[in-house]
């Protein structure tokens, strides 16, 4: 589904707006904004693939929220005029629509939005399987899963410790967990996650990695001696 | 069912607007029959204070409007005051507004005759 915003402060065109995305089943219409502002406080807290937004508002514009988001969604900007049209696509924006807008332009602009979300997706998936992302100190930090030894719950944190140094990182171990894709991490008690490539050695119920001794649960211990090739 | 849009209306936008979807035209005529006297009102007031800006704005926010219920010519009395809202006297622009008051009340009629046919059907 493409969770989808309306940011529209003319009636008509919000209502034409919202009866249009009911027409698309990929369409998960999750907000209807008059105001730009109003938009900007879902935008920081919920995830959200694409905004039908109106450029030409009181207040803030359309082109002012797209400057204050830092992860910018899909945007289809909606306006009267084409002459803002030169700025608009200075921002990388997905299709630019001229109101009043007809059924088929907007079918056209939620095809565009799909191909851009599936090629996205593609590249995910691919990353995926080589490296994570974290978000650290406001910045997106590329970790390969080769320079990863482990990570460590601390509080509502996650603590990764690589080869390049230690990065903390807002997360639960659960949402980690699901995270990973490469399946030689695994889960060894509830404050670690270690990448098996890099165990010194087994004792007991530790594994010594980075020279640091890590404990193992008794649940997952068997997990971890299933894991290993134990000769 | 079928609709057969009256003939003073743009026939050509609203064809391209709602094709045979005449339930989300019958919505788009009640919501202008229900926001443009505010619109106006607010267009008046920036025209009497010489407020230009705001005379820019509202003419912007409504020139879609008027092609949302085929009213082309409406929409180009709108143009005319956005593109003119800087460089018009304001006697200009209260002309061009008056020409918009009186079109816009000829016109309301046909939009509720037009949004009770659909309801009919």
């Amino acid at each position: 589904m493409i969770r989808t915003i309306i940011v529209e402060d003319e009636i008509m065109a919000r209502k034409s707006l919202e009866k249009m995305c009911q027409k698309f089943n990929q369409l998960e219409l999750v907000g209807v904004y008059e105001t730009a502002e109003e938009a900007l406080i879902t935008l920081n807290k919920d995830s959200i693939d694409l905004i039908l937004l109106d450029i030409d508002m009181p207040g803030m514009s359309g082109l002012d929220l797209v400057e204050k988001l830092v992860d910018l969604p899909q945007v289809v900007f909606t306006t009267g005029n084409t002459e803002y049209a030169y700025e608009a696509y200075e921002y990388d924006i997905t299709d630019f629509l001229k109101k009043p807008i007809s059924p088929d332009r907007f079918a056209k602009a939620i095809l565009k939005v799909e191909g851009i979300r599936d090629k996205r997706n593609e590249l995910a998936i691919a990353s995926a399987k080589h490296e994570i992302y974290i978000k650290s100190d406001g910045r997106y930090i590329r970790l390969p899963y080769d320079d990863i030894f482990y990570f460590e719950n601390i509080g509502d944190y996650i603590k990764a410790i690589t080869k390049k140094g230690s990065f903390l990182f807002h997360d639960t171990m659960k949402g980690l967990d699901s995270k990973i894709t490469n399946p030689r991490f695994l889960k060894i008690h509830r404050s670690y996650i270690i990448n098996m490539n890099m165990i010194k050695d087994i004792k007991d119920n530790t594994v010594v990695i980075d020279q640091k001794v890590l404990p193992v649960s008794r649940a997952y211990k068997n997990i971890l001696l299933n894991s290993i090739n134990l000769v | 069912m079928s609709h057969k849009f009256n003939s003073r209306l743009d026939l050509s936008v609203l064809e391209e607007l709602y094709g045979n979807d005449y339930e989300y035209a019958m919505l788009m005529f009640d919501l202008y029959l229900e926001s443009i006297d505010q619109e106006l009102a607010r267009l008046k007031e920036a025209i009497e204070t010489a407020q230009r800006e705001m005379i820019r704005q509202v003419s912007h926010k409504i020139k879609p409007v008027f092609l949302m219920v085929g009213l082309s010519s409406l929409n180009a009395i709108a143009k005319q005051l956005e593109s003119g809202h800087g460089t018009m006297s304001i006697d200009e622009l209260s002309t061009l507004y008056g020409e918009l008051l009186s079109q816009i009340e000829l016109t309301k009629p046909i939009l509720i005759e037009e949004s009770k046919k659909i309801k009919r059907i």
